[in-house]
């Protein structure tokens, strides 16, 4: 009997709390589908593949997912004109470089606020420029060199260098360059450490949306600055989450549930969602290359003449237009054409495809998390076969792809690996790909006449002189068929029909301004 | 002794990854400092990173830094793992204790209604048979395929709407959290986002669980006892109930234990599917990253939790099975 009450009692209590939680959740359910994922109409949805790494910390953050959020909410001294790689003011209304090359002078916006309240002024460029070097993080490398910052008004200041950076002027407009944090968050959120746990998720910038609720795995929300200096963004809010499938992200897309997929979507997926009326595909140039890499320190990619041919019967090109289809051009030049005029530098050709010099085995890696890589590695294969080359495959992590740096006679014959430059202008490009000390010269590729030619046009201040010798290393690099660029891809988006005011710069990648989104 | 046993079996495991990392060429510190970055500020974070020391010293200093709690730093996510791990872990096991009530819910009602011969149990038994066979991605994306795009009665994924207010702390679980800052909308939000994972982490458990109760269900049912209780004129449902139910709960609690294993393989399928923050999409992107201490730090995790599942699971059976208590 004892048994029977308890069993009673139990389901006297399980019935009520069950029909609790069952009405919590219709009610959980119904406000989510009314009032779209439980923000408002009035907020642009974007979901992330990943979530951001490392955090949002400005002086940190050295990856591509999470820039957006990063450019929404602070902002550098230079921007790039939309659709560009023109320089363009931002928190600095004019600059000029001293003739020597070492000095750099900005005059600041007035009237500009940081989210927080406090005003803008040249001490907050001035502290956060040096906390950017003390913390020493990814981006910190362009302001390697900076030597003094002076701040003789509160609208003014002068940055000294040890020596000329060509790219100075780039780095400061570009998506990882050194951002303004208020120096009150700095001061009131240091506790020893320059602020770091506190800014890798909070944020106090001066852009046009302001962090409201930051959570690593997501969501992440952004809410319009009402103080921001510039165009009010057009949106309320911007909402993102993290949904890793791009599958997911389309389904969420196709029900209204998000309204912008900002990368991810293969390019055979694209004729079908173009097809639809409720969605829109949208191309950007940018400046994303796949990049075949030949290692010049083992057999047989030691000759030059083996490098050729392996070029030539690899049908590289005929691969990317399989592969990208619509959403890439074919690489015609060694530096992308949106970071240097295309006639100073075109890629030098292969040649006709010839029998393999070599029976040797050649494995071609490709980085893991990138299926285009994947269909390009195979694709290339299959053409390298018919002329007698043996080539296996092999995926691995950008992680091992950088490891094969330190010791690159370890490392594979090949390798297809993505590559974007941290900002505009060809040293961005030349210098880590090309440099014996390149942070991108995976293979260890060196040529120490090319590596004199582009630390002499890093120096060199006229910024014409500077361009003719890095096309001059360029051309030189090119010859050497050891880092070949394939293709260069388009930033694809894909949006809800009712999307409107799409505004890119080509080194921006996966990043469209979400101030001037609006959903009609 | 156990515990020891387990401590060895973690102590391997963490070796092999280890020495796996270390075989594969890698440059965290290349990643860490930058593509301009000069040949002295990456030798520098190699330093800092301790990767200029030989593998031996790297291998004690891990294990040393590994016994104060210390899993080094991600290479992905450039944090602390142990602090990812805490950040990722309480919506892990949200969504296992969610999955393993399921099972148990599913398997009892499923096995204890197919246990007495009805019209019907067969079609029921060749759908148990059926549904046990589906895997888990495929139960995944068939639930949000119906149950988000089709009928609209579940998100897609992730463990919180955008709009619901944040919660922080003291306990990490937000389930728990929401509940002790007084936010029931918070609470029911995140108990709306584990329906779907949560039931297709369970289902494939639930329904193997279902058909063990059921096969113990009618052996006991046909045991002298069951008999003797009829003859007292006990009705069906409680000779069921209070008599054959607790003696066939023993291999249906084994299944259930070794079935954890098998949840905690399949919830990096569905984390990834359902964007469920935890330390499944957390070793699903650490694997794509070749991160190598977050990959250590998981695999320590997850043994610790399947040892700690396991001894629950032989406490329970202890609790209902006698015999066993006699025996240990």
């Amino acid at each position: 009997m004892g048994g029977r009450r308890r069993v009673g009692k139990a389901r006297a209590l399980a019935a009520p709390v069950l029909a609790a939680l069952a009405l919590g959740v219709t009610v959980a359910g119904c406000g989510d589908m009314s009032a779209g994922a439980v923000g408002s109409r009035a907020a642009i949805r974007v979901a992330y593949q990943d979530q951001i790494a490392g955090g949002i910390d400005p002086a940190t953050f050295y990856s591509v997912e999470g820039d957006s959020v990063i450019l929404s909410v602070y902002q550098t001294l230079l921007t790039y004109k939309p659709g560009t790689n023109k320089l363009a003011p931002s928190l600095a209304t004019s600059w000029s470089v001293s003739p020597d090359g070492k000095t750099y002078t900005f005059r600041l916006r007035k009237g500009v606020r940081f989210q927080d309240g406090t005003g803008f002024e040249s001490k907050a460029v001035k502290e956060s420029f040096e906390r950017e070097i003390a913390v020493k993080g990814g981006p910190s490398y362009m302001l390697e060199e900076v030597a003094r910052i002076l701040t003789p008004s509160p609208y003014k200041v002068v940055i000294q260098l040890k020596q000329p950076v060509a790219a100075f002027l780039n780095f400061n407009a570009s998506m990882y360059g050194p951002k303004i944090v208020s120096p009150k968050a700095l001061r009131e959120h240091g506790e020893g450490d320059e602020a770091k746990r506190w800014l890798s998720e909070h944020a106090d910038g001066t852009g046009p949306f302001e962090l409201v609720s930051y959570r690593p795995s997501g969501p992440i929300v952004l809410h319009r600055f009402a103080g921001y200096w510039g165009p009010k963004a057009r949106s309320e809010a911007v909402e993102i989450t993290v949904v890793p499938n791009i599958g997911d992200q389309m389904l969420q897309l196709r029900s209204g549930q998000l309204n912008l997929i900002a990368h991810g979507v293969e390019p055979q997926l694209l004729p079908g969602i173009e097809a639809d009326s409720a969605q829109q595909v949208l191309q950007f140039p940018a400046v994303v290359v796949p990049v075949l890499l030949l290692n010049p320190t083992k057999p047989p990619f030691d000759e030059r003449s083996v490098r050729e041919a392996f070029l030539a019967d690899s049908g590289a090109a005929e691969a990317a237009e399989q592969v990208y289809e619509s959403t890439a051009e074919p690489a015609t030049t060694v530096v992308p054409p949106q970071l240097m005029p295309a006639r100073l530098d075109p890629l030098p050709s292969p040649g006709p495809p010839r029998p393999a010099p070599t029976s040797q085995e050649i494995t071609l890696t490709y980085t893991n998390i990138e299926s285009d890589l994947r269909h390009l590695a195979e694709r290339m294969q299959e053409s390298l076969k018919s002329h007698g080359w043996n080539v296996t495959l092999r995926a691995d992590s950008v992680n091992t792809q950088f490891g094969y740096a330190s010791n690159p006679k370890a490392g594979p014959e090949a390798a297809l690996s993505t590559y974007n430059p941290d900002a505009a202008g060809p040293a961005t490009w030349l210098d880590p790909i090309y440099h014996t000390a390149g942070g991108l010269n995976l293979l260890g590729f060196s040529d120490k006449s090319l590596d004199r030619t582009l630390d002499e046009a890093g120096a060199t201040v006229d910024q014409k002189q500077s361009l003719l010798k890095y096309a001059a290393a360029a051309r030189e690099a090119g010859e050497q068929f050891a880092v070949i660029p394939i293709a260069v891809k388009n930033d694809v988006i894909v949006a809800g029909s009712n999307l409107t005011g799409f505004v890119h710069v080509p080194t921006y990648i996966w990043t469209v301004d979400y101030a001037d989104l609006e959903e009609k | 002794m156990r515990i020891l046993g387990m401590l060895v079996v973690l102590w391997v495991l963490v070796t092999i990854v280890f020495l796996l990392g270390s075989v594969v060429p890698s440059e965290p510190a290349r990643a860490y400092a930058g593509a301009g970055a000069s040949p002295q500020v990456i030798a520098q974070k190699r330093k800092e990173l301790g990767l200029d020391q030989p593998l031996a010293v790297r291998y004690v200093d891990y294990l040393g830094r590994l016994a104060q709690g210390d899993l080094s730093e991600s290479v992905h996510t450039h944090k602390p793992v142990a602090d990812d791990i805490a950040e990722a872990l309480p919506a892990t096991l949200e969504l296992l204790f969610a999955a393993v009530m399921i099972t148990v819910l599913i398997g009892l009602g499923v096995g204890v209604a197919t246990a007495r011969p009805r019209r019907g149990t067969g079609l029921l038994r060749g759908a148990l048979v059926a549904g046990a066979s589906v895997p888990v991605f495929t139960l995944g994306l068939l639930a949000l395929f119906l149950f988000y795009y089709k009928l609209g009665w579940f998100p897609s994924g992730g463990q919180v709407s955008p709009g619901a207010a944040t919660v922080s702390g003291p306990t990490g679980f937000l389930i728990v959290d929401s509940l002790l800052r007084g936010q029931p909308e918070v609470f029911f939000d995140v108990l709306w986002h584990l329906v779907l994972p949560a039931t297709a982490l369970a289902l494939t458990p639930a329904l193997l669980t279902a058909r063990t109760l059921r096969s113990s269900l009618r052996f006991s049912l046909r045991q002298d006892y069951a008999r003797t209780a009829r003859a007292k004129g006990l009705r069906e449902r409680d000779v069921l109930w209070r008599h054959a139910l607790r003696n066939s709960l023993n291999a249906p609690l084994t299944i259930c234990g070794l079935e954890l294993g098998g949840m905690l393989a399949g919830i990096a399928v569905v984390e990834t599917i359902f964007a469920w923050p935890g330390i499944g999409l957390y070793i699903d992107r650490s694997i794509a990253a070749g991160d190598v201490p977050a990959i250590a730090g998981v695999t320590l995790v997850t043994g610790i939790v399947f040892v700690f599942a396991n001894a629950i699971v032989d406490l329970l059976q202890l609790a209902v099975d006698p015999r066993l208590r006699r025996l240990a």
